[in-house]
């Protein structure tokens, strides 16, 4: 099943409402002005989300990975198309999204102590006392593991435990939507899977909507429901590849399954591929690749 | 004797020494007119330090040292927080404010005279010209280069403007706003007692200044000294205020590779 | 006198054509030509030569507002400046003024340098020497020299050499306190490479403490050269010695603001050029040195 699930099949599971989906790019396009010439990072990006989805997004190095994120989060306007967050066009960051940035070191406030950065987000919120603030925020900080480090600097602690510091933040706030950026690249290996565990427990305890953007593709594959690759230039959907793994990820079971192996060679050949490829892909209006793609040109 | 028992011992040893020195050879022939015995100077500090002229003196100086300090400290981080969240007004008044930096604000100081009048209204204001700019144009820096991360963050997390302003850009700017204020505070002493020593009638600068003509040179080294002092117990008054407010950046850079 | 950090490269730019920028009334309804013309304004509005003059024009403004309004003698207006400029500048009296205060500070800034900077070097390289002049030079520091004209007015009276003797004073501690840090800053990765290419101690001395020290004395320097300028000014205000403070002086208390002025900004001009010259100086020092970068908050 290399599709994305059509808007039929996706009617018919019990848990989905024919409603729009969570999260809707719709044709988005960014470009830069770079000395008078307009340099277009990408083009015609459409993906659709439904609820509770974990997607990750790979592409190789500067294929706007990133940008595309930062549209999504809102933190940047697009140039072209739309964002929508159950059905409504996005203007901004939007209420109940969580970012979490891969420089945790910059991301967190060395000003502030671990649970003073959890608690700043939600002071946005007036209806909570300081006290209900404390008491969110130690919850969120013990859903991590890090109920010790409360009290300490951001600073003091190691470069794992700073990210699980920043995703308690997310945590706090009760979102619905959940972004990445590279958040396991500055950590190392041992304390990445780790991470990998307690992001996924998470969300799919919170019942989250997530993207994740990596350029680790045995993570992209172990993590989540589907993969989309990005590529060419400028930059598309380039590929969609459903992730049929059982539900209950295993870093040392799920990992050895001739299924996630299947799946990772697709996700690293589709990356490489559409580095090669000269230009955009053609896609239809799902994002599903045409026949022609899908029968062999992606080795050019 | 371990190498470092022996350089501390140096280190406190040669300025006790060297007082010494000044204490005894004071005693003898070997003072000059305009360097007078230690004792002398220390008899004339006491008497008129502790505390005939406290009221008199040192409180007027200190009152224009404090209360232009605080202004230029208040009004630098208002225009410079002002001024860092609008970059394009920044970037059209930036050379104005570079050449107002340069001004030297001793030369300025007899037009205060004549614009204001000889008044403590009048130091306050010089002392706020000269310690404004150091102030006001690190907290813009500070402001304008806050880190993208940081930024992106509180955007992303929609935290309230004020509590942006409070809890996230002034800390982060802290580090630059602190180095600013301690520039201004050398700046302010100076100032204050230049003004002082031009036309005054009184402070301590007044007081040094009447000693001169009187060519009462214990006096003015007694007035010298104080100053001295004043300015050292006000720069680690500083450095307590600052190993305080920037803990955390010590902290922070103290872990610089991990 | 506390350095900025250098600009910071702007990003990409986000395609933002100029005629969507809020423009005049002729935007969107009139003709082509209007909106060409309004977009060109736009264009020629957005030029440094432009918002540089208009910063000016407003200046000059808010001057003769000012001036106009406070209208007690303590400067002039601009008009009054600009025909005082001339008058003033073209006397001799002027340039010796200036040739007063530029010498007292030229001199006494090189027998600052060929002071502060050995006992800086030799502050920094031994650690004896260190710990015995650490609390002295502290204490002294802290001193500002100001503080000592009365003195020298007593002692050689307000004469050149009066004040080359303050700047001295007053410019050899930034240059002594940043000559001790070159000295001490020396990669230890550089030195131990030295040691293991077995450098002579003159190799070491030339190829190693040299440029590390001469980037710290760079900055040093230009830190001393704005203090001299001050120190010189100041004097010649507190003592009446001659030079252009002296003529700010005479110029305010005399009634004759405009003369006042016209020194004042000699003085503001000068203030500008030392500081730009020294910091370029102080930049090709550091050309060679991007670690000193981290430095600039000292």
């Amino acid at each position: 099943m290399n599709n994305a699930l059509s808007s039929e099949e996706r009617a018919h599971l019990s848990d989905r409402a024919v409603a729009p989906p969570k999260i809707r790019v719709d044709g988005l396009a960014m470009s830069y002005a770079a000395r008078n010439a307009a340099r277009t990072v990408l083009e015609n990006v459409h993906i659709d989300i439904p609820a509770r989805q974990f997607i990750s997004i790979v592409g190789h190095s500067g294929a706007g990975k990133t940008t595309l994120l930062r549209c999504i989060s809102g933190l940047e306007r697009s140039t072209a198309g739309s964002v929508r967050f159950d059905g409504k066009e996005i203007s901004g960051p939007p209420e109940k999204l969580a970012l979490i940035f891969q420089d945790y070191g910059r991301s967190l406030f060395p000003w502030l102590r671990v649970l003073a950065n959890v608690t700043l987000p939600l002071r946005a919120d007036k209806k909570l006392t300081a006290k209900q603030r404390a008491a969110t925020a130690e919850a969120a900080l013990e859903a991590v593991g890090l109920s010790d480090a409360v009290h300490q600097y951001p600073w003091q602690l190691s470069g794992g435990m700073q990210q699980r510091v920043a995703i308690a933040r997310a945590l706090a706030c009760e979102p619905e939507v959940l972004l990445m950026d590279e958040p396991f690249a500055s950590v190392d290996a041992q304390t990445r899977s780790d991470l990998e565990d307690l992001v996924l427990g998470i969300c799919r305890r919170y019942r989250m909507t997530t993207i994740l953007v990596t350029h680790d593709v045995d993570e992209s594959v172990y993590m989540s429901d589907r993969v989309v690759v990005l590529g060419g230039r400028p930059t598309t959907v380039a590929e969609l590849i459903d992730v049929d793994l059982p539900a209950d990820r295993d870093q040392v079971t799920t990992k050895s399954l001739p299924e996630f192996i299947a799946l990772r060679t697709r996700v690293l050949q589709a990356v490489r591929s559409v580095r090669r490829a000269s230009g955009p892909p053609v896609r239809d209006a799902q994002g599903r690749p045409t026949a022609s793609e899908r029968n062999g040109d992606a080795g050019a | 004797m371990t190498r470092k028992v022996s350089l501390r011992v140096v280190e406190v040893g040669v300025p006790v020494g060297l007082v010494a020195l000044w204490w005894f050879l004071s005693d003898t022939d070997f003072t000059s007119y305009y360097f007078p015995a230690l004792r002398d100077i220390w008899a004339s500090f006491r008497a008129t330090w502790l505390f005939a002229r406290v009221g008199s003196d040192v409180v007027p100086t200190m009152a224009g040292i404090c209360l232009g300090y605080v202004i230029s400290v208040v009004l630098g981080v208002t225009l410079g927080v002002i001024l860092g969240s609008f970059p394009r007004l920044n970037e059209f008044v930036n050379p104005l404010l570079e050449f107002l930096r340069a001004l030297p604000a001793i030369a300025a100081v007899p037009i205060f005279i004549v614009l204001i009048g000889v008044s403590l209204r009048m130091e306050v204001a010089v002392v706020t010209f000269a310690a404004l700019w150091p102030i006001l144009l690190n907290v813009s820096d500070a402001v304008a280069g806050v880190d993208p991360v940081v930024r992106d963050t509180s955007r992303s997390y929609r935290i309230r403007s004020f509590d942006r302003l409070v809890r996230v850009t002034l800390p982060s700017a802290s580090p630059q706003i602190v180095a600013g204020m301690r520039v201004a505070l050398t700046q302010s002493i100076i100032i204050i007692i230049v003004s002082e020593l031009i036309v005054s009638a009184r402070g301590i600068g007044h007081y040094i200044q009447t000693a001169q003509w009187n060519f009462d040179i214990t006096a003015m080294w007694s007035g010298m000294i104080l100053i001295g002092l004043i300015g050292f117990v006000l720069s680690k008054l500083f450095q307590v205020f600052e190993y305080k407010v920037l803990a955390w950046h010590r902290g922070l850079h103290g872990k610089a590779q991990r | 006198m506390v350095d900025r950090p250098e600009a910071r490269a702007s990003s990409a730019v986000k395609v933002d054509p100029i005629a969507n920028h809020a423009a005049g009334p002729g935007d969107g309804g009139g003709g082509a030509t209007v909106a060409g013309i309004a977009s060109g304004w736009q264009l020629r509005a957005d030029s440094l030569v432009v918002r540089r003059g208009a910063l000016l024009i407003a200046s000059l403004l808010m001057w003769q507002i000012a001036a106009v309004a406070i209208d007690n003698g303590a400067f002039p207006t601009v008009t009054h400046f600009a025909t005082a400029v001339g008058e003033v500048v073209s006397t001799p009296a002027y340039w010796v003024s200036l040739g007063q205060t530029v010498a007292a500070w030229a001199i006494g800034l090189c027998a600052a340098v060929l002071v502060g900077v050995p006992i800086g070097l030799l502050i920094g390289l031994n650690a004896v020497v260190d710990h015995a002049t650490r609390v002295t030079v502290a204490a002294l520091q802290a001193i500002p020299s100001i503080v000592l004209v009365p003195l020298m007015v007593l002692i050689y009276g307000t004469t050149l050499q009066m004040k080359i003797i303050l700047v001295f004073i007053a410019a050899s501690w930034p240059l002594l306190m940043q000559s001790s840090y070159g000295a001490r800053e020396v990669d230890h990765l550089a030195k131990e490479t030295a040691r293991s290419y077995r450098l002579s101690r003159v190799d070491q001395a030339r190829y190693l403490y040299l440029p590390s020290a001469s980037a710290f004395v760079a900055t040093g320097l230009r830190i001393a050269a704005t203090i001299a300028l001050l120190v010189t000014i100041g004097s010649e205000i507190v003592t009446s010695a001659p030079g252009i403070g002296l003529q700010i002086q005479l110029g305010e208390s005399n009634g004759q603001p405009d003369r006042a002025f016209v020194y004042f900004v000699t003085a503001s001009l000068l203030g500008l050029l030392i500081a730009s010259a020294f910091r370029r100086i102080e930049r090709l020092a550091l050309f060679w040195h991007p670690a000193h970068r981290a430095r600039q908050g000292r």
